[in-house]
C-alpha cells in the first residue's frame, strides 16, 4: 500500500520534495520540539509522540546517523540547563528533560544498529 | 611489591576516605538515632539478647513483629564491640566501609566494563574509573542519607559490591567470587530481608539482567547455569532464617505482609500515596546530578554533557575491544529505564503505565515512594554510564586537555561534596531544635538509670515521659547533642516501653484527650489496662522546653504539659512513688489499684459497643467513666462476645465468683513463652494475657510439673503471683510443646482493646484442677527451624570456602615446585 502510494506520481513528487528539503524538514521538527518546550503550556502525549514519530520517520527516510540525534540532544541539554538555572524545575525544564530522554533513547537505538 | 603509578591516586583516595570519617564525630560521640535505630552500635549484645531472637516487638503492647534479619549483623557488631569497646570507632568504621567499598567497587566495575585495546589507554581508563568512583560517593543519594542512616542505607556499598562480585564470577567462573557474594549477603542479611524488599527489588532484577545481557551478548561468555542455580539455592538456605517466616507471613491471610501485597483496597491507598509523591518528582534534577548542597550549580551540567559527548565519540576508532562500544549503549538503556522509574513523569502515558503496574503487578505498591526507592539504582547506573562515557571523551583528547578536564570533573565533584567531607552533613542539627546536634556523648547518669530498669524484677511495662509524637525517646548527652530515636528502654533493657503516640495504640487518641482534661483517674485506669507499672520521667529541660519546641512533640504538646515544670506536676498526679533518681532521670512505681498484671483471671467480662470504626489510634474509650470498684475485668466488644459466649449473656456483665477462680502463678521463659501454674480450677474461667492479640498465641497443657520458684510480686491478695523471669532462648523445654494440641483455641479472643484472653473450661484440661500451662507464640517455632537450616547451610558454606582455600594453596605449591 505504502509502496503503491510512493510509486504513484504524487508520491514520487513528494519523496523528491522531502529529499531536497531535508534541512527544512529537520528544522521544522526541531522547531516544533523547541516550541513545545518553551512556548506551549501543558503536556500533550499526542504532540510529543507525534513529533517523535516524525523524527523517527525522518531518521529512517534520510538515513540519519545517531550523531545528529545526540547533537540535537546536546542542544536540548543546553535548553534544559538554561531553563533550570533561571526557572528551576519548571514545566519547560521538565519538558526539555522529557525530550532529552527520548533523544537519548532514539540515539542509543540508532547507534546500536550502526 | 611494586605499585603501579596508575594505582597511586586510588590508594591515596582510599587512605583519605579511611581517615575522613574519624573527624565527623569527636571521640566518644555517637550518632544513634533515626527511624531504624542505630543502637546496635551502642549496645549490640543487649539488642541481641533481648530482641533480635524473638518475633515480638519489644515496644508498647508487644505486636508480633520480627527483627530477626538483623541477627548476623548484630553478631558482627557484638564482636566488634568486644574487641574495640568504643561505639565511636565502630560507627566510624562502618562509615569508612560505605565510603571505601562504594568508591573502590565502582572504580573496579568501570574498569572491568571498559576493555581497552592496548596499554596506551590504561591511564585514561584509570582516570575515568576514579572520577566515576568519586561521582558515586559524592552523589546526592549517597551523601544525603548518611546522617542517622537507616539499615537499608548499607545498599550504597552493597549494591556495587555484589554487582562487582557477580560480574567477576560470570566472567571468570571462579567460585571464590560466588562464595564472597553469599557470605556478604548473609552478614548483611537485613539488606536482603523483608525490611529491604523495595530497594532489593529495585536494584537486583535490573542489575542481574544487565549482567546476563552483558556477559552473554557483549563478552560472549557461556553462563554457568548450574552454578548459578546452586548459588541461588545456597542463598535461599543461608537466608532461610528470615525468608521462611516472611514467606509464611506473605501467604497468611490477614497478615500485614499479605494485606500490603494482595489487598486491592490497600493497593488503592498505595496508589494515592504514589500520586501524592508524583508532584515532587523531577527528571531534570536527577539528570543534573542536582543536590541542595551544590555550591557549583553551573558545573552540574558537566555530567550529562560528558555523557552525550561520550555517546558522540562512541563511533569510530574506538579505544575498546570488539563489541565494547555496545557496553556503553547497554548501560545507557538501563540508565534510561531507571530514569523513567525514578521520575515516573515521562509523558502522561508513562504516569498511567506506572499506575497500571500498581494495580496489576503484585507487590509493585512497595514503590509508592518511588523516588526514595529508585534513587540508589539510578545513581548506580548513572555512574557506570558516566564513567564509560568519560573514558570515550578523554580518549579523544590530547594529554593536556585530559588533565584539565579530569581536574575540573574531579574537583567539581569533590568540592560539591565538601559539606559531606567536613562532616556537617553527618552531624547535623536536629530538625526544629535550637542547635542541638545528632551526635551524643551518653550521659553516665542515664546509663545507670538504664541499668536500674534492667534490674527491675517484674515483667513490667514502662511509660516514658515526655511523650513524643511517634515512637521516639529523647535523651540529651553531656555534649550539645541529643539522641532522638527508638526507645532505649525497650531495645536495651528488655522492658516494654510506651514512648510515643503510635506505641500506645489503641489508646493513642484517648490518652491525649484524657491528658488534656487532666482526668488522672481514667489515665491510671488506662495505664492499668496496659500493664504499665513504672513511669520513666526525664526531667531534663534540654530535651523539651526551649531546645525542642517542635519535633518530636509537635502534636502531643497540644494535649500534654507544655514544659517540664508542669510535666513534673502531671507525673506526681499520676500517683507514682519515686523509686529512683539520678540527675534528671526519675523512675516512679505506680501505686495503681487499677493495675492488671501480665496474666490474670478476670472476675468479670464487660461487653461494650464498639461504636467507632476508626484506625487503631481511635478505639472506643470503653474504660472511661467505669466507676465499678471491681477493676479486675476484661472488656470485650459485643460482636466478639456474641461469638464466644451466648448472645443473651452479652447484654450485661458476665461475672465469675471470686472464690471459684483459680490461683495463678506465671513466669517468663522468654518473650515468646510463659509458664503458668493453675491451682484450684474447678469452673470455667477467663485467662487474660496483657500482650497484643495474635492468633498464634496459644495455650498448651504441660504434662510435667516444675518446681515453683521465688515470687516477685503478688496481686489481688495472692490470687495472681508473678514469678522470677528469665530470658532463655533455647532450653530443654523449647521443643516440648511442639506437636501438642493447643487448648481453648476456639475460645481465644481480644479483650481490653488489644490483649489476649481465653475462656478455659475444666474439659480443656481433662478435668484437672491443678496443672501447668505454657503460653506460647507458636510463630516463633518457624524461626527455630529456619535458623537451624540457615546455620547448617552457613557452616557448609564456610567448609566450602576452607576446602577451596586449601585446594588453591595446594595447587599453588605444586605449580611452584613444577616451575
Amino acid at each position: 500500500m505504502i509502496k503503491k502510494i510512493l510509486d504513484s506520481k504524487y508520491g514520487k513528487k513528494s519523496v523528491f520534495f522531502f529529499k531536497i528539503n531535508k534541512p527544512v524538514v529537520l528544522s521544522v521538527i526541531f522547531l516544533g520540539i523547541l516550541a513545545d518546550t518553551l512556548f506551549i503550556k501543558g503536556n500533550s502525549d499526542l504532540r510529543i509522540f507525534g513529533i517523535l514519530g516524525l523524527y523517527v520517520t525522518a531518521v529512517s527516510f534520510y538515513k540519519l546517523k545517531s550523531r545528529l540525534t545526540f547533537l540535537l540532544g546536546l542542544v536540548l541539554l543546553g535548553v534544559m540547563f538554561v531553563e533550570f538555572i533561571f526557572t528551576g524545575t519548571s514545566e519547560s525544564t521538565e519538558k526539555a528533560a522529557v525530550w532529552l530522554f527520548f533523544f537519548l533513547l532514539i540515539g542509543i537505538i540508532q547507534q546500536w544498529k550502526e | 611489591m611494586k605499585i603501579s603509578k596508575f594505582k597511586l591516586p586510588v590508594i591515596f583516595i582510599c587512605v583519605a576516605l579511611f581517615v575522613i570519617p574519624f573527624f565527623w564525630l569527636k571521640p566518644g560521640e555517637m550518632d544513634l538515632g533515626g527511624d531504624s535505630g542505630r543502637l546496635y552500635f551502642y549496645d549490640p549484645q543487649a539488642l541481641l539478647k533481648s530482641n533480635s531472637l524473638y518475633s515480638i516487638d519489644p515496644e508498647g503492647i508487644g505486636n508480633v513483629e520480627s527483627i530477626i534479619y538483623i541477627l548476623p549483623f548484630l553478631i558482627l557488631t557484638s564482636i566488634l564491640k568486644i574487641i574495640l569497646h568504643s561505639p565511636y570507632i565502630i560507627i566510624s568504621l562502618f562509615n569508612i566501609l560505605k565510603l571505601t567499598v562504594g568508591f573502590i567497587t565502582i572504580y573496579a566495575i568501570i574498569k572491568e566494563l571498559l576493555e581497552i585495546k592496548d596499554r596506551h589507554y590504561e591511564e585514561i581508563r584509570e582516570l575515568a574509573a576514579i572520577i566515576g568512583g568519586l561521582f558515586y560517593i559524592f552523589s546526592p543519594m549517597f551523601i544525603g542519607n548518611f546522617d542517622r542512616a537507616l539499615l537499608i542505607h548499607d545498599q550504597v556499598f552493597l549494591n556495587p559490591l555484589i554487582f562487582y562480585l557477580l560480574l567477576k564470577y560470570l566472567l571468570t567462573s571462579k567460585g571464590k567470587y560466588l562464595w564472597f557474594t553469599l557470605i556478604i549477603t548473609f552478614i548483611f542479611a537485613h539488606n536482603f530481608s523483608w525490611l529491604s524488599v523495595p530497594p532489593l527489588f529495585a536494584f537486583y532484577p535490573l542489575s542481574l539482567l544487565f549482567l546476563l545481557l552483558y556477559t552473554t551478548f557483549i563478552r560472549r561468555k557461556k553462563l554457568p547455569w548450574k552454578a548459578i542455580f546452586a548459588g541461588l539455592l545456597i542463598f535461599v538456605g543461608l537466608h532461610s532464617f528470615h525468608l521462611i517466616p516472611a514467606i509464611i507471613s506473605l501467604f497468611d491471610p490477614g497478615s500485614n505482609t499479605n494485606t500490603r501485597v494482595f489487598n486491592r483496597e490497600d493497593i488503592t491507598h498505595q496508589l494515592d500515596y504514589f500520586y501524592g509523591v508524583l508532584p515532587i518528582a523531577s527528571i531534570s534534577k536527577n539528570i543534573f546530578f542536582y543536590s541542595d548542597l551544590k555550591q557549583f550549580g553551573l558545573l552540574s551540567v558537566l555530567v550529562p554533557l560528558l555523557i552525550i559527548s561520550g555517546l558522540l565519540f562512541n563511533t569510530k576508532n574506538l579505544p575498546v575491544l570488539g563489541r565494547g562500544k555496545k557496553t556503553l549503549l547497554l548501560t545507557g538503556i538501563f540508565f534510561l529505564i531507571v530514569l523513567f522509574l525514578l521520575s515516573a513523569k515521562i509523558t502522561n502515558l508513562g504516569v498511567n503505565f506506572y499506575a497500571w503496574m500498581f494495580l496489576y503487578v503484585p507487590g509493585f505498591s512497595m514503590f509508592r515512594n518511588f523516588i526514595g526507592q529508585w534513587q540508589f539504582v539510578f545513581y548506580f547506573f548513572y555512574v557506570i554510564f558516566f564513567g564509560q562515557a568519560l573514558f570515550f571523551v578523554l580518549s579523544k583528547l590530547s594529554k593536556k586537555y585530559v588533565v584539565v578536564l579530569s581536574a575540573i570533573a574531579g574537583l567539581s565533584l569533590v568540592l560539591s561534596g565538601w559539606p559531606f567531607i567536613n562532616g556537617s552533613l553527618v552531624n547535623k542539627v536536629h530538625f526544629q531544635s535550637n542547635g542541638v546536634k545528632y551526635a551524643i556523648v551518653m550521659d553516665p547518669k542515664y546509663e545507670k538509670t538504664l541499668s536500674y530498669i534492667k534490674s527491675l524484677p517484674e515483667d513490667a511495662k514502662i511509660l516514658t515521659l515526655p511523650f513524643t509524637d511517634c515512637c521516639y525517646q529523647v535523651i540529651h548527652g553531656t555534649n550539645n547533642g541529643a539522641y532522638v530515636g527508638l526507645s532505649t528502654i525497650s531495645f536495651l533493657s528488655g522492658k516494654k516501653d510506651f514512648s510515643g503516640y503510635i506505641k500506645i495504640a489503641p489508646f493513642s487518641e484517648i490518652f491525649l484527650k484524657l491528658a488534656r482534661e487532666r482526668d488522672y483517674d481514667s489515665i491510671k485506669r488506662m495505664l492499668g489496662l496496659l500493664n504499665i507499672q513504672y513511669i520513666f520521667y526525664n526531667a531534663d529541660p534540654r530535651i523539651y522546653d526551649t531546645t525542642f519546641p517542635g519535633y518530636p512533640y509537635q502534636y502531643v504538646r497540644h494535649y500534654l504539659p507544655a514544659d517540664q515544670k508542669t510535666y513534673g506536676k502531671f507525673v506526681k498526679n499520676l500517683g507514682g512513688q519515686k523509686v529512683f533518681e539520678k540527675g534528671p532521670y526519675r523512675i516512679y512505681e505506680l501505686d495503681n489499684k487499677d493495675l492488671l498484671p501480665h496474666f490474670y483471671t478476670a472476675l468479670a467480662v464487660r461487653p461494650y459497643e464498639q461504636t467507632s470504626d476508626y484506625w487503631d489510634g481511635k478505639k472506643e474509650p470503653f474504660f472511661v467513666g467505669d466507676k465499678d470498684l471491681n477493676k479486675r475485668v476484661g472488656y470485650i466488644d459485643k460482636n466478639t462476645c456474641n461469638n464466644i459466649f451466648s448472645v443473651n449473656s452479652c447484654d450485661e456483665v458476665i461475672s465469675y465468683g471470686k472464690n471459684f477462680l483459680p490461683k495463678i502463678y506465671f513466669e517468663k521463659i522468654n518473650p515468646t513463652r510463659y509458664r503458668l501454674k493453675i491451682n484450684g480450677a474447678k469452673d470455667p474461667y477467663i485467662l487474660v494475657f496483657s500482650e497484643s492479640f495474635h492468633k498464634n498465641w496459644k495455650i498448651i497443657s504441660a504434662d510435667t510439673e516444675s518446681q515453683q520458684k521465688k515470687t516477685v510480686k503478688n496481686y489481688f491478695d495472692g490470687k495472681v503471683t508473678e514469678g522470677v523471669h528469665s530470658n532463655s532462648f533455647l532450653d530443654e523445654s523449647t521443643f516440648y510443646t511442639w506437636g501438642k494440641k493447643a487448648i481453648a483455641n476456639d475460645r481465644h479472643f481480644r479483650v481490653n482493646g488489644y490483649a489476649n484472653a481465653w475462656n478455659i473450661t475444666p474439659q480443656d484440661t481433662g478435668g484437672k484442677e491443678n496443672y501447668e500451662l505454657i503460653v506460647e507464640m507458636t510463630g516463633q517455632r518457624i524461626f527455630y527451624v529456619s535458623l537451624a537450616l540457615s546455620l547448617i547451610v552457613f557452616l557448609g558454606c564456610l567448609l566450602w570456602g576452607v576446602i577451596s582455600l586449601v585446594k588453591g594453596s595446594w595447587s599453588d605449591i605444586i605449580r611452584r615446585s613444577n616451575d
